[in-house]
């Protein structure tokens, strides 16, 4: 029924005024971009379990602050998420206790192949992936190990081999191209 | 505000976003977003910018149980009663007793108002029960001040030449560590090190030792540990 119909910024609407049957489709819908994104910072599943816990509830208690001028709520709920992970990430962890083979998947599917989560995306994704292609492979690979594995400059730097300053310098100047070429 | 300013905005937006920032600097920039609209405008850009990018990812499915404990720690936000024993925490031994914890918190919230609490809002909170379920202390986190007050809801004293000592669990079998020790009046307040505070924002459960005078000889619990309870983001 509505589950089909109704937008996640629907569902967050309802949820907002405390609507559990909302929650529970807004959940089903996002959670496995959701989980990912915990995953991919937080590495260990145990601790991404409990960090999705943390943002679920959160979204519960501030739906009412979401707002559409905020971008989409995908985006919003990644958002949340992403911080969370990121706090959790930078506060406690030592570099050397990450593991650097990371390749746990349950599904082969990416949110692209999923239709109703690609229309939420809609041309956000579309354009982006079009910019990014602008960039230098440096710059891009920085940005992206940065924001979807939550890297640190060092770890970054580790990671491709390049010195921190020049990983600096690249994820700076990508950034800026990509604000650019988005501004277009 | 020269464009300058502006530039510099949107490059710390843009780091804070992008999340390289290293612990301490985006502690501080959160702390300064939360009264600078125009910090905020331009993180909310860059979010939407990047957001994107989580398009392209492989979709994870976290278990079943995961939604349970969500559905549980909303049921015990609202006041609701819990009636299925198992949606509860793996870290907590009695998942009513986390429940009931947490809205007997909620209670303790309306009942010990304080004044300034309503500009200085707690952004976490623990409710400490006993193995009856009863809770016994109230935590509270202050995000920019890195003070955490606990309240005491008549405890008995932990006896002659004894005291308690608040712990931070972190996640995955980590050991915990020490936040203070409680003192003799209903409130208490410590002031934490920012090893401390991190410990706090990413403690999933806190929990309480008795320990001799002076603290735990160890760095570690030395004695029981009657009562804990899972830290909730408000």
């Amino acid at each position: 029924m509505s589950e089909n119909i109704d937008t996640m910024e629907m569902l967050l609407a309802r949820v907002a005024e405390g609507d559990r049957l909302a929650f529970r489709h807004l959940y089903d819908r996002s959670v496995n971009v959701v989980f990912a994104v915990l995953l991919k910072i937080l590495v260990r599943r145990d601790i991404a379990e409990d960090a999705l816990q943390d943002v679920y509830v959160r979204v519960w208690k501030r739906a009412a602050s979401y707002r559409t001028s905020r971008g989409n709520a995908l985006t919003w709920l990644t958002s949340v998420a992403r911080h969370r992970a990121l706090d959790i990430r930078r506060s406690s962890w030592r570099e050397t206790a990450l593991p650097d083979d990371f390749t746990t998947t349950i599904s082969e599917l990416s949110a692209d192949d999923d239709p109703m989560l690609a229309a939420e995306w809609g041309d956000q994704s579309r354009r982006l992936k079009a910019c990014l292609d602008g960039l230098s492979s440096d710059q891009s690979g920085s940005i992206q190990l940065a924001y979807l594995r939550g890297y640190s400059h060092s770890e970054v730097a580790a990671s491709v081999g390049a010195p921190i300053g020049t990983v600096k310098s690249w994820i700076r100047r990508g950034l800026s191209a990509l604000k650019r070429c988005l501004s277009e | 505000m020269n464009i300058r300013d502006l530039e510099l905005i949107d490059r710390l937006a843009a780091e804070y976003v992008v999340g390289t920032m290293s612990s301490r600097a985006r502690r501080r920039f959160a702390a300064l977003m939360r009264d600078d609209l125009r910090l905020r405008r331009a993180v909310h850009d860059w979010e939407h910018r990047l957001a994107g990018l989580n398009a392209g990812q492989e979709l994870m499915m976290p278990p079943a149980s995961s939604w349970h404990a969500i559905e549980a720690a909303i049921d015990a936000f609202e006041g609701n009663p819990v009636t299925s024993p198992q949606v509860a925490s793996r870290w907590l031994k009695s998942a009513l007793a986390a429940s009931l914890a947490l809205i007997v918190a909620v209670a303790a919230l309306l009942y010990f108002p304080e004044r300034g609490d309503r500009f200085d809002a707690p952004v976490y909170t623990s409710a400490l029960a006993g193995s009856d379920g009863a809770v016994t202390f109230v935590v509270d986190a202050f995000d920019d001040s890195s003070t955490v007050r606990i309240r005491d809801l008549n405890v008995s004293p932990p006896g002659d030449g004894l005291i308690y000592q608040l712990w931070a669990v972190p996640p995955g079998g980590a050991a915990p560590q020490s936040l203070g020790l409680l003192g003799d009046g209903q409130v208490s307040r410590l002031e934490l090190s920012e090893s401390q505070y991190d410990a706090l924002i990413n403690a999933t459960v806190l929990a309480i030792s008795i320990e001799p005078a002076g603290g735990s000889p160890t760095g570690a619990p030395t004695g029981p540990i009657p009562f804990s309870g899972s830290l909730v983001g408000s």
